[in-house]
């Protein structure tokens, strides 16, 4: 696809970004709502600004394992960031008891909850690994259960969904969205593969955040990214944005730059 | 309507904690037969498909209760469908016909506003959901809004009973916002719970951006306990099951179409829950969170439930051997 229509679709995915912002540098999911960690911190990676006095203040809750890696490329994030991590290496899910009757996975790999007290599941576990590895920790013990935790979820289709590959004997379809993050967090392998052909699967059933997420992943691969661009460009509203909503434009944002760049904050 | 109702020489505490465990035993079923109900009144209809004339038959199952069509007057009023998968080979959601359905028939009884609103429990991309389920094509159609609750700003709400020991649970701005809600279910086993009908539908009150995917913070409280705290906390004043195509055996994803033929409604959510487990072959007793439900101001006992509308037969519907202890006998 031409260059500049991608950078003129992301210019305009920025544009829209800069007006949705709240004036305490926040982003909320719609444009000036309440603030959120999530539209937030993929604001700052898509480089639409970052405010760290907010990140700093609020409560960020899962979005704190984001941290590290949205903000990789924000110099004044450094605390941010390093509390972030200590954070990520206190954090496990809870175990649960093996029933192999109901759970075809390995219920007691503790990896990372979406909240403190319950259990581990796919798309937290890689924001805490990918965090991990952006910041060198990548051999850490926990960031290495987490990648174990990942191996083990994925599910027969070569994708990941939220993190049941098999219930009751039952193969679970996988979802784009977690298996782009949960491709983004491993640094390769067979898995890998499984899962960037899987990731193509974005065209016949897009979305601004499927295709978004299935760039991201394939780019941070080296895998080409076939017409999914294409489609990402197609499905951008008039006003810039993606579905009037902040996180989905600002990951548009960042796979639109990672199109013609070749790179972007989450491939590690 | 959650008010608590102790009936005489039992108290509210018999019923805590030991509920789950209790129910689906027959000594629970002796606890739930002695507790004092209000009377509830629930209409059943026979809809033969989703191709009929659905506003004109939800019509006549909500003027069945004059209160509601009163509430609806003027009123901002929030649907809440059950929203879990696209593949529509199988009787996942309910049907985007019967929310459209709906949506007209409160704007027919003079609904200020109807907004369609979900939470969906473990799909992260609602717009491909929304999309793939055939649901933003109707509501394109009428231009009734979507509201997606996973995105939704949230109160924390104090739950009165606090079966689930959490506290407070987070419920989305706009359900929290609806003059009336209307909780729009599909009629379905569940492989976790027995069955999902209205007040399970409940779950996606809860936003994904304040609990994740899926919404295991509910199932690590308990989802029997998570039900009935919901409730208290989400207040639905109405309810709709989805019983034209319903599910058995592996549900509320994997199992088989029950070509069951009804809708039913009614302003109790236990109550509703009630008359549609006994149409699938349930003892409504036996299920814990409707057992809960009945110390404190839910209605299960038949003798205390008036069914108006059309005479339906109950279908057994086929159920995981572990959830085999709720049939009724």
């Amino acid at each position: 696809m031409d260059v500049d229509v991608l950078l003129d679709a992301r210019e305009r995915a920025l544009a829209f970004l800069r007006e949705a912002r709240n004036a305490d540098g926040s982003w909320g999911y719609l444009a000036r709502g309440p603030g959120a960690s999530e539209p937030t911190l993929h604001a700052a990676a898509a480089g639409a600004g970052a405010s760290v006095a907010w990140l700093g203040a609020a409560d960020l809750g899962w979005g704190r394992l984001l941290v590290p890696a949205a903000l990789a490329r924000v110099p004044e994030a450094a605390a941010l960031r390093e509390a972030a991590v200590e954070h990520i290496l206190g954090l496990a899910g809870e175990p649960v008891e093996p029933d192999p009757a109901v759970m075809g996975h390995d219920t007691t790999i503790t990896a990372w909850p979406w909240i403190a007290g319950t259990a581990a599941w796919v798309e937290p576990t890689a924001y805490a690994v990918l965090s991990l590895r952006t910041v060198g920790r990548g051999d850490h013990p926990r960031a290495l259960e987490g990648l174990r935790m990942l191996r083990d979820r994925q599910c027969a289709d070569g994708g990941w969904n939220y993190g049941n590959p098999e219930v009751y004997g039952e193969a679970l379809e996988s979802e784009i969205v977690p298996t782009g993050w949960a491709t983004l967090a491993l640094p390769g392998g067979p898995e890998v593969d499984r899962a960037l052909a899987r990731l193509l699967d974005a065209a016949a059933h897009p979305s601004g955040l499927s295709l978004s997420l299935a760039i991201l992943a394939r780019v941070a691969h080296r895998a080409p990214i076939e017409a999914l661009a294409a489609l990402l460009v197609a499905r951008q509203d008039a006003d810039g944005g993606f579905g009037g909503r902040c996180e989905r434009t600002a990951l548009a944002a960042c796979a639109l730059g990672a199109a013609v760049e070749g790179t972007h904050v989450y491939a590690v | 309507m959650s008010t608590r109702s102790d009936p005489p020489g039992l108290s509210r505490r018999a019923l805590l904690g030991g509920a789950v465990a209790l129910a689906a035993t027959a000594t629970g079923v002796l606890v739930v037969d002695r507790l004092w109900q209000p009377y509830a009144r629930v209409c059943t209809l026979r809809a033969d498909s989703y191709e009929i004339d659905l506003v004109d038959l939800l019509l006549r199952g909500i003027r069945e209760f004059p209160d509601t069509v009163a509430r609806a007057k003027g009123a901002r009023v929030v649907l809440k469908p059950n929203l879990v998968e696209y593949d529509q080979s199988r009787p996942i959601n309910t049907n985007p016909r019967l929310v459209a359905s709906a949506a007209e028939a409160f704007r027919q009884l003079g609904a200020a506003e109807v907004v369609v609103a979900e939470g969906p429990g473990h799909r992260r991309d609602t717009e491909l959901l929304v999309g793939e389920s055939g649901l933003q094509d109707v509501l394109h159609a009428i231009r009734a809004p979507f509201v997606d609750l996973n995105a939704d700003s949230f109160t924390r709400v104090a739950l009165s009973a606090n079966h689930t020991g959490l506290g407070t649970l987070p419920v989305a701005a706009t359900v929290l916002g609806a003059d009336l809600l209307v909780s729009v279910a599909k009629m379905k086993t569940h492989h976790w719970a027995g069955a999902t009908l209205s007040m399970k539908n409940l779950f996606g009150t809860v936003p994904g951006v304040a609990v994740g995917w899926p919404k295991n913070v509910l199932h690590w409280g308990g989802i029997e306990q998570s039900i009935v705290d919901l409730w208290h906390a989400v207040q639905p004043r109405f309810a709709i099951i989805d019983g034209i195509v319903g599910m058995e055996g592996d549900g509320p994803i994997r199992g088989t179409a029950v070509d069951m033929r009804t809708i039913v409604l009614g302003e109790q959510c236990p109550a509703v829950d009630a008359v549609a487990a006994r149409l699938m072959g349930l003892d409504p007793r036996r299920m814990p969170y409707l057992a809960v439900a009945a110390g404190e101001g839910g209605t299960i006992a038949a003798s205390r439930i008036e069914v108006v509308g059309d005479v339906i037969a109950p279908r057994p519907f086929a159920l995981l051997e572990k959830f085999e202890k709720l049939r009724a006998d």
